[in-house]
């Protein structure tokens, strides 16, 4: 067991001794400094009173609506969600806020995340194979086995450490341009025709870790690519391409009911969130983890399988 | 030899989509020996190496390491291997010690002095904590021979050990080699494709052609039946040729104002005290060892040993 935590030690100085990880982490700060730059920006000007403001933008909305400028139906969610928000006194979130600006990122960043994650795991085993390392990391006595169990706990690890630094960062970030104020900030949803209220850090929270799921998967794929393949490109390209162009294309089969049995179908599980709708009717949250669950064997067991049996010829 | 083995390689087959790539291969390493592994290119060398070091499965047959096999007890067997497969490739953007630590932390009982032991031992105490990227290719091998040998190891595998060496790297490396064998008393496995520097190094010599063993042959063992070339610098040529007639088992031929004769180790000095005597000046003596590469050819059918 101690050597096995040597094992993911090794990984984990592998992965942070490499500057084009650091480079991550400056990217990724940059981009939380930019949004928290341009929020604070375009911020609108409230007079101060959210009760004035928002029974203003109701008579706006209805006099469009009297003037024929808008369809009716279209501003009735907004104005429904308005009401409530009056009735219930529950103030609108400024967009110049630690939540709302937690929620931006998480919101920006999930694709930034999966790009990162997938690099890494991409090049975990290829890159050992491209530079003829994998030939002194098994000619030691740990087993196939530990060697790439250690690659994906390894693997795991950074994810988390990567989500932690989003966390963390956009938190500090947010407190220091708007204030570590408003943690009990509400958001109001229209749900199946019914307004629901929303803790936005809470949620935000909530949000995260439904992508890590997701970032994890597309991990998971890449990690295998580059095991099976041995080819860092094809492992990065092929995840990233997916997790970029997935949607379009599940737009297009979205008419084929089969088509809820595509993993990439499964893996964003925001769409069960309150106010969201699933790529094909009648999918379930129970129904993409457990489509997830069988994925995740089948490519893990052909991943580890081939790493264990093939001959390297590196 | 009545050594336990250190490497037991017993009716080894390997077969790659349908083709036999190594053919019932045996031979046995001894602790203490340096066994040089001589081939020409395709004939399996690596392959072999390879599946000694369990980077490649074994079709048929078994591999040894001090009794563990290979095949089913990968880890007792790589306890006791150090190995270099090919070139010395280490993580580049790692200093030379962070590799080091890399590794120990693969195997029992390596702890930092040890670390600093080998580090001491192969010389790289100056620039341990530089990156590997900035390493010369001399540095690099030693650098990989000191991976190979942290954890204390029985056998040391390496694979084409002086290639991309300069001359003084390459009498370097065989000090060291022929060292860690005599004091040490490792099984050393060396493979190369220049028979000259086999010779110097090894204590025998296996020949791998087509993925068979054609045979081994002890190296610095010279019987004194075995014969060798001798080749006489002396004045007159004619009276010399006379003198040694003779001698060895066939007649003394004189080219490029030499006498070539055929004679065994002992013969040598006889022959020169007979050229003393008649007072034909002596000019120098050569002994060809040119008798492996002979039996190597003859073993190959001929063909060059690359």
């Amino acid at each position: 067991m101690s050597k096995f935590i040597g094992l993911i030690r090794n990984e984990h100085m592998k992965t942070f001794r490499r500057l084009s990880t650091w480079i991550m982490f400056g990217i990724a700060a940059a981009l939380l400094i930019t949004i928290a730059a341009f929020t604070a920006y375009y911020a609108e000007d409230s007079s101060g009173d959210w009760r004035a403001d928002t029974e203003q933008q109701m008579q706006d909305l209805q006099k469009q609506v009297e003037n024929g400028d808008v369809e009716a139906a279209a501003v009735q969610q907004d104005l429904t969600t308005m009401q409530y928000q009056l009735d219930q006194d529950i103030a609108p979130v400024q967009s110049d806020s630690l939540a709302s600006y937690m929620e931006s990122v998480m919101y920006y960043c999930a694709p930034f995340l999966i790009l990162f994650i997938a690099i890494i795991a991409g090049g975990l085993v290829s890159t050992e194979f491209g530079t003829g390392t994998i030939k002194l990391l098994l000619t030691k006595t740990p087993s196939r086995f530990s060697v790439l169990t250690s690659k994906y706990v390894s693997m795991f690890i950074t994810t988390v450490i990567f989500f932690i630094f989003f966390i963390g960062f956009s938190f500090i970030v947010g407190g220091i341009f708007f204030g570590f104020n408003g943690f009990d900030a509400k958001s109001v949803i229209f749900d199946n025709g019914e307004t629901v209220t929303n803790n936005l850090l809470a949620s935000t929270m909530r949000d995260y870790g439904l992508n890590f799921v997701q970032t994890l998967i597309y991990a998971t794929i890449a990690f295998a690519l580059s095991t099976i393949f041995r080819n860092t490109a094809l492992a990065i390209g092929f995840s990233i391409f997916i997790s970029m162009f997935f949607p379009t294309i599940s737009f297009i089969l979205s008419r084929y009911d089969w088509s809820k049995y595509i993993l990439f179908n499964n893996v964003d599980l925001t769409v069960y969130n309150p106010g969201n709708v699933p790529a094909v009717d009648g999918m379930t949250l129970g129904f993409s983890i457990v489509v997830m669950a069988i994925y995740f064997v089948i490519i893990t067991v052909i991943t580890w399988f081939s790493f264990m049996k093939r001959d390297v010829t590196a | 030899m009545q050594k336990q083995p250190a490497v037991e390689i017993k009716q080894v087959t390997k077969v790659i989509r349908g083709r036999k790539i190594i053919d019932r291969v045996n031979f046995s390493i001894y602790p203490g020996e340096v066994f040089g592994f001589l081939g020409p290119n395709g004939a399996g060398k690596t392959t072999t190496i390879r599946m000694i070091v369990g980077l490649m499965g074994i079709t048929d047959g078994d591999i040894l390491i001090k009794g563990n096999s290979i095949k089913t007890s990968h880890g007792a067997a790589m306890k006791h291997i150090g190995a270099i497969v090919e070139n010395p490739e280490m993580y580049k953007y790692l200093s030379g010690y962070l590799n080091l630590v890399h590794f120990a932390r693969m195997s029992d009982g390596v702890d930092k002095e040890r670390i600093n032991e080998v580090i001491e031992l192969v010389g790289l105490k100056n620039r341990i904590n530089d990156k590997v990227k900035t390493y010369s290719l001399g540095m690099r091998q030693r650098l990989g021979i000191a991976q190979a040998l942290l954890h204390r190891p029985d056998v040391l595998i390496l694979d084409e050990p002086t290639n991309g060496l300069d001359p003084a790297g390459i009498r370097e490396m065989r000090h060291y080699i022929r060292n860690l064998a005599e004091k040490e008393g490792l099984a050393v496995i060396v493979s190369s494709h220049l028979l000259s520097e086999m010779e110097l190094m090894c204590d025998r010599i296996g020949v791998l052609q087509q993925g068979k063993m054609l045979g081994v042959q002890q190296v610095h063992e010279m019987s004194s039946e075995q014969t060798q070339m001798v080749s006489f610098q002396v004045e007159p040529l004619e009276q010399a040729a006379i003198v040694l007639r003779d001698m060895g088992s066939k007649k003394p031929e004189i080219k490029d104002k030499q006498i070539i004769i055929e004679l065994t180790r002992d013969e040598i000095p006889a022959a020169a005290a007979k050229l003393a005597k008649e007072a034909i000046s002596i000019y120098g003596i050569q002994a060809e060892t040119k008798t492996l590469e002979d039996t190597f050819l003859e073993l190959t059918g001929g063909k060059e040993i690359v």
